[in-house]
């Protein structure tokens, strides 16, 4: 949460542990996971709290910002519309496209008229137990974007080649999917989880797979559609889709880069959040980054870019180029925009070494405030000790203490706001200061209780019922939909809009000078 | 409709991925009494490889490839029996297939499409492909490339398995074997033994025709 109480929406944002005083690394780790704890296939891939509890082990082992097992949920949905999945021994589980579940209108006619039940069809049951605790350590609505989805259901070849000749299905596919799959499905996570926040994985939807103008036709408007369906219910979806990965150096395109961009930020709700994905990122010109983000830039808005590290890279390594490919993002981004580092889809067989090295790298170059000139830090790849006997030590036996259950909105401010309590000025400013403030999210089944007391934040969730709240004193109050909410955060409500809805009643505030002072110290931070 | 004008709508047809169009101009142009060979090579071909510069280009994305492969594989069903034995495949002779436990074929649709339009004849066997089946097939077939497809990081360990299998039964010397599908690279090709690496399908069956002479 920033200064303005913005609500930050960004893959980036959603890296947090703890603060190092540096900039922070996540992963997408699952297979890496998978094959350090040597977790058998079918139970990482069904048993999502499992599946957390190796990740976030993982996580601790390398140091990362975040816990590593988190994954992209791409089949879960047609799997419980009754696809049929193959278990590998060792892999993930993948649908078999030999047998798609849509080949005809007619199939989708029959899909129609199937009622799926998201909170008990497939491995949503077990999804739902972990609390959405699959991709970060905020609950968080695990979906498939509406284009990978498609695919699911198609087939790469079946879906583009109805796109060109049969238009008019493959719109009323895509309508499908949004509508009677995604739409229901974030709706039932969010009645099991209270979350918030949903993130799509979209990996078909890239460059070359697909054009940016194709993007921008087939993506954009059902990833929007979406956004616009699950508002209602209070969730606020992105989606990762818009990747640039071009393979061949050669035929890197800064028109289409900032095309692909284009489609990112659409994708992703509008906020000027970048990622920089799968591509050859140690290769691309990242100065054609650079001028993409400069209209952002001149308007004193600071672009939030997850630079990737690529898995091929990690894997082959060596560590030098590893490193360098770190350092490189830290010294064209960290200064001017809000960098994060993210390890993508760390293949099986990754040497420890290579992350150790990347993860060490982002804590070094990147101890904030960055230095001016990275080349005068001394840096030196770490040795350490295999995953097989770090996992006996008291190091490794001493979980992270367990965080507090914090369902909805308290979860998610947490994850923006329990940093400030690592903060001197905080500390020192509001040791003796005291004051409460509730946000309600009127549609939603909890509220959040922020206390400051002692120089430190506490963020707890409240059940939105007449009789807690009757109860509850507060110095400030802010209480809306939860749609309202995050148009409020992220500035997309204008002064007078906001006049509006408090005048119809759909905004209350309360105590709004109190509720600057919430500002005030969001900005030691910040 | 004069021969080179049935032939350019051919070309046209491939290349634009109009599979339905392409099938029938193919059908047309047997009836005309074009030569197959000259079909092929004059008509389904050249749109294959146009497809390929513009796709260099930045002109063309997968979906175009994808639909231009897919008018490549209606247009020489037509034509491929008409064929005397020997015109098709002078290159050589490939199988290829995903992996066990994998399932993507995206990449070898293309990479099928390239191969044959680069005179090689393909023999695929599809996905989720055991050890066993392409040892096999190779016996069977005595094939001079082995074409292995994977797309995650934990199915291309099957790659390693199934050279050192090809080891095993002395098969290794009698055949090239190359590897492709996302996670692959030419560092992992040179650790398990594989004799190329396919970065994408043009690259492929650049690399395919060196190693055979061609």
């Amino acid at each position: 949460m920033s200064q303005t109480g913005e609500v930050k929406k960004d893959l980036g944002s959603l890296i947090s542990r703890g603060d190092k005083g540096t900039l922070t690394i996540g992963a997408q780790c699952h297979d890496h996971v998978m094959y350090l704890t040597k977790s058998p296939a079918k139970k990482f891939y069904s048993d999502f709290t499992f599946n957390y509890e190796m990740g976030e082990l993982v996580g601790r082992y390398y140091d990362l910002d975040s816990p590593a097992g988190g994954f992209d949920l791409y089949d879960l949905e047609v799997e419980a519309l009754g696809g049929k999945l193959i278990y590998g021994e060792n892999s993930m589980p993948t649908i078999d496209f030999r047998d798609p579940l849509i080949k005809s209108p007619e199939d989708l006619k029959k899909l129609k008229m199937k009622k799926v039940d998201f909170h008990t069809a497939g491995r949503y049951p077990s999804l739902m137990k972990s609390g959405g605790l699959v991709q970060t350590e905020i609950a968080m609505v695990s979906f498939c974007s509406p284009f990978s989805l498609a695919v699911g259901l198609m087939g790469f070849p079946a879906l583009i080649k109805a796109m060109r000749k049969q238009p008019d299905f493959a719109h009323e596919v895509f309508k499908f999917i949004v509508d009677d799959v995604l739409t229901p499905s974030v709706k039932a996570q969010n009645e099991a989880t209270d979350a918030l926040m949903g993130l799509g994985a979209d990996a078909w939807a890239c460059v070359p797979n697909l054009s940016p103008q194709e993007m921008q036709k087939w993506v954009v408007p059902y990833n929007q559609r979406l956004e616009k369906n699950v508002k209602k219910i209070g969730v606020t979806t992105m989606n990762v889709s818009g990747d640039y990965c071009e393979e061949r150096i050669e035929k890197f395109d800064p028109k289409i880069l900032h095309d692909s961009f284009d489609v990112e930020i659409a994708s992703m709700g509008g906020t000027p959040a970048i990622f920089l994905g799968m591509g050859r990122w140690h290769e691309y010109p990242l100065e054609a980054v650079r001028d993409y983000t400069e209209k952002f830039r001149k308007e004193g808005k600071a672009v939030t870019v997850t630079a990737g590290i690529n898995a091929r890279l990690l894997r082959d390594g060596p560590v030098d180029k590893i490193v360098d490919t770190v350092k490189r993002y830290i010294d064209a981004f960290a200064r001017d925009h809000n960098l994060s580092i993210f390890l993508m889809n760390v293949p099986y067989d990754t040497p420890s070494d290579h992350i150790h090295a990347a993860v060490a790298a982002t804590h070094t170059y990147g101890k904030l405030p960055i230095a001016d000139n990275l080349n005068d830090i001394k840096f030196v790849p770490p040795k350490r000790e295999s995953f097989d006997v770090w996992k006996n030590t008291e190091d490794a036996k001493k979980k992270a203490p367990k965080e507090k259950e914090r369902r909805g909105l308290a979860g998610l401010l947490w994850g923006q706001m329990g940093k400030i309590n690592d903060n001197t000025k905080f500390k020192e400013q509001y040791a003796d200061a005291k004051m409460s403030f509730l946000y309600n999210l009127t549609d939603q089944r909890y509220g959040a209780l922020i206390t400051v007391e002692n120089g430190r934040l506490e963020v707890d969730h409240v059940k939105n019922d007449e009789e807690t709240l009757k109860n509850l004193k507060v110095d400030g109050l802010l209480a809306c939909s939860a749609g309202l909410f995050f148009d409020f955060s992220s500035g997309k409500l204008s002064k007078v809009a906001m006049l509006g809805k408090m005048l119809t009643g759909k905004l209350k505030v309360k105590g709004a000078k109190k509720m600057k002072e919430l500002g005030n110290i969001m900005a030691l931070y910040s | 409709m004069s021969v080179s004008s049935i032939l350019d709508k051919l070309k046209k047809a491939v290349l634009e991925g109009d599979d339905d169009l392409a099938q029938e101009l193919a059908k047309k142009a047997l009836k005309e009494k074009i030569e197959p060979l000259k079909i092929v090579n004059e008509g389904i071909v050249p749109g294959v490889q146009e497809a390929g510069e513009l796709w260099k280009q930045n002109i063309y994305f997968h979906t175009d490839i994808i639909l231009c492969a897919e008018a490549f594989r209606l247009a020489m069903e037509v034509i491929e029996p008409k064929l005397s034995a020997g015109e098709l495949g002078t290159s050589g002779k490939i199988i290829i297939g995903t992996v066990a436990g994998d399932m993507h074929n995206l990449g070898k649709i293309m990479v099928n499409a390239t191969l044959r339009g680069g005179g090689f004849e393909v023999i695929d066997l599809g996905e989720d492909v055991s050890q066993d089946t392409f040892i096999q097939k190779v016996k069977e077939l005595n094939p001079n490339i082995l074409g292995l497809g994977c797309y995650m990081s934990t199915t291309m360990l099957e790659m390693k398995e199934i050279i050192n299998k090809l080891n095993d039964e002395g098969l290794r010397n009698k055949l090239k074997v190359m590897i492709g599908g996302v996670p692959c690279t030419q560092e992992y090709a040179n650790e398990i033994g594989a004799d190329a690496w396919g970065k994408d399908a043009f690259d492929s069956v650049e690399k395919a025709k060196k190693l055979m002479g061609v």
